[in-house]
């Protein structure tokens, strides 16, 4: 014991190897683009094994029956419809006449803005088939934000043929708006709403008010805030669209007095986060934007179950390379999103063990009920079943349940469009976990990988 | 080199055989607690980083953290706990249990910081497992009867330091 102390304390048996590669760890983390062809083929390699075993698992499973195959292509084109018949709602009443509604669905939602959520969203259109359209963008008849135009602003290194970036209203650099509440006691308040800090209880922050000491009397939060243009400034969104709620932020009373109010946020209805589809207006001048192509192309593929992970992580043997993020679907239903290696293989977690964010849409079972764009995490999930923490919007109410229906897949990255089907939700109030039933098929499936145009 | 052609073949299969027989009913073996263990009781110092790496693709391939996160959630335990190769004497049992119950501690809560920390590299963002004391303590009695074995063979026999 004693001499092999001794040879531990000398200078030769640090292990600067292990510390090396801890530091080689943390530089691989800071900078993932630059070491992920490593990962790819360390991993890749790591799976040959068990794709030679699972080469003699049996012959994979091919495309649903008839009538389910059937039933799932009417729910998407149910979800199709009703999502752009809720998404254009009412707003037509108020853009100027003869302004049509393009529905674009978002690719990606980026930047850290006000209630710290996301700032700009990337659509499905270039900036130049959105030419002939108006700056405004919105949601029902939820003002949302402003449409960028390419070589101005944040799009001022965008060109025209760049996805269309959306300025959300709680981006730093987005117009205020001019808007007005009516307070409880039935007095009109107008006030101008701008972005909010990332840190700040919610998206958007109310400001100037028309009466700053009948603001300063406001205890309680869920007004609704409506656009309200001036008539002498240009530009102006169309009045009648609403922005949000109130969120009153200040000191609680204590016993007998009234709470202390020392700022007014507003509230959007929809997350950021969570937008899958918003609508933009064509003026009328130029022609209207075509249905966007899918950029998508199918790789075909089979997916083999890992040992000891039945129905919760598998292995992909496509017939090309893999992207990491790529939906993987069998028979019209999304199982998982990939991690892409080497050698045309990948790692699938199935959705009910992934651990992030999901963007998810809601297909209520009422037929005249409004889809819900909502984000959601798996916190506990088993083959055939997942329970979801979840955050809806706050369109009808701060707080509304969700109702019973089926679940698809939000905008969750390029790979990953909204509209792939994943389950039969039953319906959550606010605060309860959203269970999902998840159709389940004993691997090997055959499937197919959603891969963008030159990624790998 | 050839020691460890077997390594970098054999290890991460490892994870994968130890995921099919806890599918099969056998008690959950912690591989990664006990790469650590071994690293810090019977490895020679020059191994340890391939060590950690070996182990790390092994479970990245049951678990959702990129590689890098694996190299951390292996290494740091391992970092940590390797001063106490100068006092344990390695053939004790008592040792092994209570340094097996220490790793797949550590092990855990690395796994759950990196999860809560790296969220563009697989981890949730949340910290989301909960304390898993049962495996903790079958760590302490099923580790060291598996290292007692897994360290006489290839190809972690081939790692082990010379002792005098």
């Amino acid at each position: 014991m004693g001499r092999f102390g001794a040879m531990q304390r000398s200078g030769v048996n640090v292990p600067f190897g292990l510390y090396g590669m801890l530091l080689f760890a943390l530089c691989w983390l800071t900078l993932p683009a630059v070491f992920a062809p490593i990962e790819r083929w360390l991993l890749g390699t790591a799976t040959w094994l068990p794709r030679v075993f699972a080469a003699w698992s049996g012959s994979p499973v091919q495309a649903a029956e008839p009538a389910v195959a059937d039933r799932l292509r009417q729910l998407t084109g149910q979800l199709a419809l009703r999502t752009q018949h809720h998404d254009i709602g009412i707003a037509a009443r108020y853009v100027p006449a003869g302004w049509q509604p393009v529905h674009c669905a978002v690719r990606r939602a980026t930047g850290r803005g006000g209630g710290g959520e996301p700032e700009e969203l990337l659509l499905d259109r270039s900036y130049a088939e959105l030419g002939g359209c108006g700056p405004f963008v919105t949601k029902g008849d939820v003002l949302l934000g402003y449409l960028a135009r390419p070589g101005e602003g944040v799009a001022a290194e965008d060109t025209p043929d760049d996805p269309a970036r959306v300025v959300l209203l709680n981006h730093r650099r987005a117009r205020p708006v001019h808007a007005e509440l009516t307070s409880p006691a039935g007095t009109v308040l107008g006030l101008v709403v701008g972005p909010a800090a990332a840190v700040d209880p919610a998206q958007l922050r109310a400001d100037l008010w028309s009466h700053p000491y009948l603001a300063s009397q406001l205890r309680h939060s869920g007004q609704a805030v409506h656009v309200v243009p001036l008539a002498e400034a240009p530009k102006q969104p169309p009045p009648g669209l609403w922005l949000g709620r109130t969120r009153v932020w200040g000191y609680a009373g204590t016993a007998g007095e009234a709470p202390v109010t020392i700022g007014v946020y507003v509230a959007t209805p929809f997350l950021p986060r969570s937008l899958s589809h918003v609508v933009v207006w064509h003026t009328g001048s130029g022609p209207m934007p075509s249905p966007a192509a899918a950029p998508l192309r199918r790789l075909p593929g089979v997916l083999h179950e890992l040992p000891g992970a039945s129905g919760r992580r598998y292995l992909l043997a496509a017939a090309g390379a893999v992207p990491s993020g790529a939906a993987v679907v069998h028979a019209g239903v999304c199982i998982g999103v990939t991690r892409g290696l080497a050698f045309d293989a990948g790692l699938v977690a199935a959705f009910s063990s992934t651990e992030h964010d999901w963007n998810l849409i809601l297909l209520p079972s009422d037929p005249a009920a409004r889809p819900r764009e909502l984000t959601g995490r798996v916190v506990r999930g088993e083959a055939g079943a997942a329970w979801l923490d979840w955050r809806g919007d706050m369109y009808e109410a701060d707080e509304s349940p969700l109702p019973a229906g089926q679940l698809f897949t939000g905008s969750n990255g390029v790979g990953c469009p909204s509209g792939l089907y994943l389950g039969l939700a039953a319906g959550a109030r606010p605060g309860e976990l959203l269970g999902v039933q998840l159709p389940v098929e004993p691997a090997p499936l055959a499937v197919e990988v959603l891969v963008v145009e030159g990624d790998a | 080199m050839r020691r460890w052609l077997w390594y970098f073949a054999l290890v991460p299969q490892l994870f994968l055989v130890a995921a099919w027989l806890e599918g099969l009913g056998l008690p959950h073996l912690d591989l990664a607690a006990l790469l650590v263990v071994f690293g810090v009781l019977f490895a020679a110092r020059p191994t340890l980083p391939w060590l950690v790496l070996g182990g790390a693709i092994g479970r990245a391939l049951v678990d959702d953290g990129a590689l890098p996160v694996q190299i951390l959630v292996l290494g740091v335990p391992l970092a940590l706990l390797l001063p106490l190769r100068a006092w344990l004497p390695p053939q004790r049992w008592l040792w092994q249990v209570m340094l097996a119950a220490l790793a797949a501690t550590m092990v855990w809560y690395a796994d759950a910081v990196c999860a809560r920390w790296f969220v563009a590299a697989g981890g949730s963002g949340v910290w989301s497992v909960g304390w898993p004391g049962w495996r903790i303590g079958l760590a302490g009695l099923w580790l060291p009867l598996a290292l007692a074995v897994l360290r006489r063979l290839p190809p972690l026999a081939g790692l082990a330091e010379e002792r005098g």
